[in-house]
């Protein structure tokens, strides 16, 4: 249909996947916010300034997850029916703690919400910290592999009774689930001394909060790091068969040195850059060198998972039901079909960036909060 | 067959837009 | 080709993701029908200038918040639950069916989320313009996303557009243009939005009755009834128009659903439409006895409905299930075996291929596609499993029918009253008012009930039956996760519930 051939398409949509899932970092400061507000607001006032911060944006976030969901339903099938269904206490986790998000920023504040506003903000800490902690593990999986066996009948078997849980005994996965809860925590900060008006003394503690929390990433950035290094990944050949390699993610951010190597490292001085701007002086603009420094380094992150003739969800219960690009993906028609549809995607980021820029004019004021009816805001 | 009734769907959200202006106008009430 | 797996969990599963629908389905006909509602008091206010209109538009939009978020908790949890608990399914047709819900994500989520923080927070922060504008596109998100849905669920009911893969053990799209304009997916999608405004409608008629009654906001009240009710006037009447599609697409592409909504055993012609009737709880397919108990009908209605002649053939669920070569139905039995001898020579092909023995590989391939619209009916075990649950269907067919029949006259006389202004003192009316809320839940719940009770045992109507689609989970994760939702729902529904009282309690903000 538009003159790509399957395995170029797969690519193309990997990509498309790695950037949707990068964007879900980056808008996970709403997550990180969320933990925030239980480390950092003092008085209701500053709660609510916090929740009203965020609440204009958390939609945002889990329409990424969602879209980061669905496009993997569109895509990459094979993999949706597999992880989802195989890991099954995983995924319904993180499910539960974004249902309980959901309605927290609106019923929150309200009279008559049944269970009192304190149970709405250990919510959205749970969605923050559990939820989000699972997402993280989860992405780990991508590398360190799940287990589960796939028949010649696309029977799918998990091969172990905590169905997905198991995760949680590698290390690895614990870091990356760390990594994200703690990097969200540093982005949270940067956005939130960006969004409101700098007033009491919550602002200040936002800004220590990006440099300790930055402090938090390192040892598991590190870790991660040199595990990419010295891990054995999973490749596969050119009749697919798949073939362990050792150090093959540190292989891949070599062998892609632009959108690899290069992405990473300059994700990472963006975002340590925002983060020393943001602690060290008084400016406010931490967030527009943080924000696309999480982009970048999420773009890295999924891209030497899925390219170079990776497994991107590999299976230490059996090797060859590994999942690749080549094996987990949809038709060319539907590939084709999809790519087509997301020529939309530009006109997407532009409105939403419209919108966004509209309502991020002006800071998030005590004011605002103190004006308006208790009804009129999270 | 299907834009026929994606039509009349389109039309009938302005007319009852406009339907309900009418009526409002004519109750004083718009 | 797959196992048959475990019976007790498919039955959980099928319970867990009729919870999780309903309850999901409880939030979106408001959402649906009121941002269109919203959308229509915001333009007068636009349009006048006068600040009561915007005062009306912030109290309506105020219960939509709090309804809008249960349906995106409720919602997450259908989109995730296809890969959870029917990872077969999944993989069988997610060439087909991802499609359109990763477009429903980019092309209406997307819309939802942007513009419903500028709608709901944006008052003082845009342009009296754009923020008009953005509460029109919170509508139209909506709407969209209800239209991507449907395509999905429309082509469960009419697969069409695809072909399968023998190779890969799936379906695959062949057109995307078909599925989308599915004349199911269409005439659905009207009838589910159109019964959704109306039942935003009943809503705000049924709000509005107490504030009459308790003697509060009477402009407010009787502003808000005459735009409702002519907003659930004019759609009530597509409701209808469109459910008569519906049936007569029944009638063509699945038979057994629409003489299960007639109860309708023995086919004739000309056949009557069932009005009411109460069912014979002893009778099965095949056995002779009477259907009813008691009916009345009205003759040569349901060939009309069905076929649009009235002197027309129907086919019964007997027919359909166990032939009539007279009217070119082929039963159930022989459908079954050519669909065992396509998993055959499916498997056969397979092995072959793998052994390289291309010849026979070329033969059992064409066995295979001989037989290929049967391969469903291969995992089937009785002719009988293609009949669904009768009594569900049939009754709720024709509650939802009656209901749809009774609501728009409900609106017409509270147009009418609500401009002679005598509306206030109709306290018999006003009470009956209030239960148009239960009253449009029941209607608009049991819609979905007829269709997917009706498409039973089919995930996927005539090509994946139900058993074959789900997970291989045993039966106890998917008991746990149902009674995690049941609580969890359970929780969010009742705050829900109690929050839009209080809210209404409290009424619009002081002039």
């Amino acid at each position: 249909m538009l003159g790509f051939d399957h395995l170029q398409l797969q690519q193309i949509w990997w990509i498309v996947i790695s950037l949707v899932g990068a964007l879900f970092i980056l808008m996970s400061f709403v997550q990180g916010g969320q933990t925030l507000l239980a480390t950092t607001a003092r008085t209701e006032l500053e709660k609510t300034l916090i929740v009203n911060s965020l609440g204009r944006k958390w939609e945002l976030t889990y329409t990424l997850l969602v879209l980061f969901g669905g496009a993997f339903f569109a895509a990459f099938p094979r993999f949706y029916a597999t992880s989802f269904s195989g890991a099954y206490w995983v995924w319904m986790l993180i499910l539960m703690t974004f249902v309980l998000q959901a309605i927290s920023y609106e019923f929150r504040k309200k009279p008559g919400n049944l269970l009192g506003s304190r149970t709405y903000e250990w919510f959205l800490f749970i969605n923050g910290s559990l939820g989000l902690f699972a997402i993280g593990a989860a992405v780990g999986t991508l590398f360190t592999g799940g287990n589960f066996h796939i028949s010649e009948t696309n029977l799918i078997t998990w091969g172990n009774p905590a169905r997905g849980l198991e995760a949680l005994l590698v290390p690895f996965n614990l870091a990356v689930g760390f990594l994200v809860v703690f990097l969200a925590r540093v982005l949270g900060s940067l956005y939130l001394v960006n969004n409101l008006s700098e007033e009491g003394g919550l602002v200040d503690r936002l800004r220590n909060a990006a440099f300790n929390n930055l402090l938090a990433v390192l040892p598991f950035l590190l870790f991660i790091l040199y595990r990419w290094i010295t891990m054995t990944g999973y490749g596969y050949t050119e009749n697919g068969e798949i073939i362990l390699e050792k150090g093959k993610y540190f292989q891949n951010l070599l062998a892609m040195p632009v959108p690899g190597l290069g992405f990473l490292l300059a994700g990472l001085v963006l975002i340590v850059l925002g983060v020393i701007v943001t602690r060290f002086t008084r400016s406010t603009k931490g967030i527009w060198a943080g924000g696309p420094g999480a982009v970048l380094t999420g773009v890295a992150l999924f891209l030497i998972l899925g390219l170079n003739k990776t497994a991107f969800y590999p299976s230490r219960f059996d090797l060859q039901s590994s999942l690749t690009i080549e094996n987990a993906s949809s038709s060319l028609y539907t590939l084709s079909a999809m790519t087509l549809v997301a020529l939309a995607v530009p006109f997407i980021l532009a409105y939403v960036s419209y919108v966004w820029r509209l309502m991020n004019s002006e800071k998030i004021s005590a004011r605002d909060i103190e004006n308006k009816k208790s009804h009129d805001f999270y | 067959m299907a834009l026929v009734w994606l039509i009349i769907w389109f039309a009938l959200l302005i007319l009852s837009l406009k339907g309900a202006e009418y009526l409002l106008k004519k109750i004083d009430e718009l | 080709m797959i196992e048959a797996m475990d019976l007790t969990a498919v039955n959980w599963a099928r319970a867990q993701f009729a919870l999780t629908a309903m309850v999901h389905w409880v939030f979106v006909p408001l959402t649906l029908g009121l941002s269109f509602l919203l959308a229509f008091f915001e333009t007068f206010y636009y349009k006048t200038g006068n600040p009561e209109w915007k005062r009306i538009t912030k109290f309506w939009m105020r219960l939509f918040a709090v309804n809008f978020a249960a349906g995106l908790a409720t919602g997450l949890i259908l989109e995730f639950q296809f890969g959870t608990n029917w990872s077969n399914y999944s993989w069988m047709v997610g060439d087909i069916f991802g499609a359109p819900l990763a477009i429903e994500v980019l092309f209406a989520f997307f819309i939802e989320a942007t513009f419903f923080a500028v709608m709901f927070f944006g008052w003082e922060r845009v342009s009296k313009r754009f923020h008009l504008f953005s509460t029109w596109m919170v509508a139209i998100g909506s709407n969209l996303s209800a239209l991507w849905i449907l395509v999905a669920n429309g082509w469960m009911q009419h697969p069409v557009g695809m072909v399968f893969n023998p190779d890969l053990g799936r379906f695959e799209m062949q057109d995307i243009l078909t599925v989308i304009t599915s004349p199911v997916a269409i005439s659905h999608f009207i009838h589910a939005t159109s019964s959704s405004f109306l039942f935003a409608s009943l809503f705000v008629l049924s709000v509005s009755s107490w504030y009459l009654l308790k003697k509060r906001h009477l402009q407010l009240a009787r502003r808000s009834i005459v735009v409702a009710s002519v907003f659930g006037l004019a759609f009530s009447g597509l409701v209808i128009l469109s459910g008569d599609q519906a049936a007569y697409d029944n009638a063509h592409l699945q038979p057994m659903k629409l003489a299960a909504m007639e109860a309708l055993y023995r086919g004739s012609e000309p056949a009557g439409l069932v009005a009411i009737g109460v069912l014979n709880p002893d009778k099965r397919p095949g056995d002779g006895q009477t259907a009813f108990d008691f009916q009345i009908h009205f003759p040569f209605m349901l060939s009309f409905l069905a076929n649009r002649e009235l002197v027309s053939f129907v086919p019964g669920i007997d027919d359909l299930v166990f032939g009539n070569p007279g009217r070119n139905i082929e039963g159930v039995t022989e459908k079954i075996i050519k669909g065992k001898a396509a998993l055959e020579s499916l498997a056969l092909y397979r092995t072959a291929k793998k052994n390289n023995d291309h010849a026979v590989a070329e033969q059992h391939l064409t066995t295979f596609r001989t037989n290929e619209n049967y391969l469903g009916f291969g995992y089937l075990k009785s002719p009988e499993q293609t009949v669904p649950h009768v009594p569900t269907v049939f009754y709720s067919f024709r509650i939802m029918v009656i209901l749809g029949f009774l609501f728009p006259l409900v609106c017409l006389v509270y147009l009418y009253l609500a401009m002679k202004d005598r509306i206030f003192d109709q306290k018999w009316l006003l009470r009956f008012g209030l239960l148009l809320i239960p009253l449009g839940y029941l209607a608009s719940q049991l819609g979905w009930v007829v269709t997917e009770v009706g498409r039973q045992p089919w995930a996927i109507y005539n090509i994946l039956p139900v058993n074959v689609a789900q997970s291989n989970l045993g039966a106890a994760a998917v008991q746990t996760t149902f009674f995690v939702f049941l609580v969890l729902l359970g929780t969010l529904l009742t705050a829900e519930i109690c929050i839009m009282l209080k809210q209404i309690k409290i009424g619009p903000e002081e002039k």
